[in-house]
């Protein structure tokens, strides 16, 4: 009796420390495939927004805004997702007299991709197709970001940093009245996991619109 | 006996290895989400630091006494002690009564609450900004210089008072005079 006893109490406890250690492998492989998505998605997101950032400087460059307005009023969706936003640069060549410009339209248009689903959450995701146009030449793809945006939104800001309902008529009125740039978006992890710490990422940054 | 003690002994470690790694996974998450509430309060003291950038250097040049020239720098405000600028303004550009037009007004200005919006939530953070006198090597300076450094402090704000950055993110820049 006492042998049938120790080997039940043997197989137990064997079992019980084979669950345990296969639960920990288990939550452990979850973890590092959350760290690495996590990782993914903020190296995306650091890409992204460094692009952006760069470009959206380059707003009204070598332009004199009390003459044009250096973009168009941003397009938002029902969500609060901007859809299309357009703005414009010249170049300046002071090589020939009178100064030669070019304009330049650069276009963004966020498009639906499809749904990402995370910790059972579904989340409609788009990409930013990015397009740039010479005077008034066709528009030319040129970029685009990863598949992951989930929230994407531009404003124009007042001295107060708040949002301009429509900029243009604002800066038409009064050249300075629009002075920063505001963009925010989300991203969503790349894998698709049952269980992430973070399952969206949020970035936002002001810039100064050039005088 | 001995076989009862060998198990006792391997749930211990058993249980004790768990223990440890849940442990691990809850700092892990604990610094993931900590460093995104970093990104934000970034992006909030960013947005901050542009409202500031917009204002006038100092009160003479929103009164106009200032004229453009290095003379400019006998208008421009001093205070004696330890803040060279008033403090305690509760300006109009984050809900108070003052305003706030020029880059000292924002001086120890009282706490703003500024949100930053994700979606459908919003998190909160608490925005305080000090200014002083900088000289061109941009140490602290007891005398009017053309430079004013402008440093902005941003802690998340949570009703029940905890707060997940060990301690508030700061971002500093110096606008400087022109004549």
């Amino acid at each position: 009796m006492i042998l049938i006893l120790d080997n039940i109490a043997a197989f137990i406890i064997g079992s019980t420390i084979f669950l345990v250690l296969m639960a920990m492998q288990m939550r452990t492989t979850e973890m590092n495939i959350d760290q690495t998505s996590t990782y993914m998605m903020k190296n995306q997101a650091a890409s992204f927004s460094t692009w952006i950032e760069e470009d959206l400087l380059n707003l009204g460059e070598h332009m004199d805004k009390s003459v044009t307005t250096p973009f168009a009023n941003p397009v938002y969706d029902q969500h609060g997702n901007t859809t299309s936003f357009t703005f414009y640069q010249d170049t300046l060549n002071t090589t020939v007299v009178p100064a030669d410009t070019v304009r330049i339209a650069t276009r963004y248009n966020l498009a639906f991709v499809g749904y990402s689903t995370s910790t059972g959450d579904s989340t409609a995701v788009y990409k930013l197709e990015r397009s740039v146009r010479y005077q008034t030449g066709p528009w030319q793809d040129e970029g685009e970001s990863v598949p992951l945006i989930s929230v994407f939104r531009i404003d124009m800001l007042d001295m107060n940093a708040q949002p301009i309902a429509d900029p243009v008529a604002a800066m038409t009125a009064d050249p300075t009245s629009v002075r920063n740039t505001r963009i925010r978006f989300a991203m969503v992890p790349p894998i698709e996991t049952s269980r992430a710490t973070l399952n969206k990422i949020f970035y936002g940054s002001t810039l100064l619109i050039p005088n | 006996m001995p076989q009862t003690m060998l198990a006792f002994l391997a749930m211990m470690v058993v249980g004790t290895h768990a223990l440890n790694t849940q442990r691990y996974e809850m700092l892990v998450q604990q610094r993931d989400v900590r460093r995104e509430i970093e990104e934000m309060a970034g992006s909030v003291a960013l947005e901050t630091m542009e409202i500031i950038r917009v204002r006038a250097w100092d009160q003479s040049v929103v009164d106009g006494t200032a004229v453009g020239d290095a003379s400019d720098l006998n208008l421009m405000e001093m205070l004696d002690g330890q803040d060279q600028f008033t403090v305690g303004h509760d300006c109009t550009i984050f809900g108070g009564t003052d305003t706030c037009d020029d880059i000292d007004d924002f001086h120890k200005m009282d706490t703003a609450l500024r949100p930053f919006v994700m979606g459908l939530d919003t998190l909160w953070f608490n925005v305080d900004v000090t200014v002083r006198y900088v000289d061109f090597n941009l140490n602290p300076s007891s005398v009017v210089t053309p430079n004013k450094e402008v440093t902005v402090s941003v802690e998340d704000f949570w009703q029940n008072g905890d707060s997940y950055l060990q301690s508030p993110v700061q971002m500093s820049r110096v606008f400087s005079y022109e004549y």
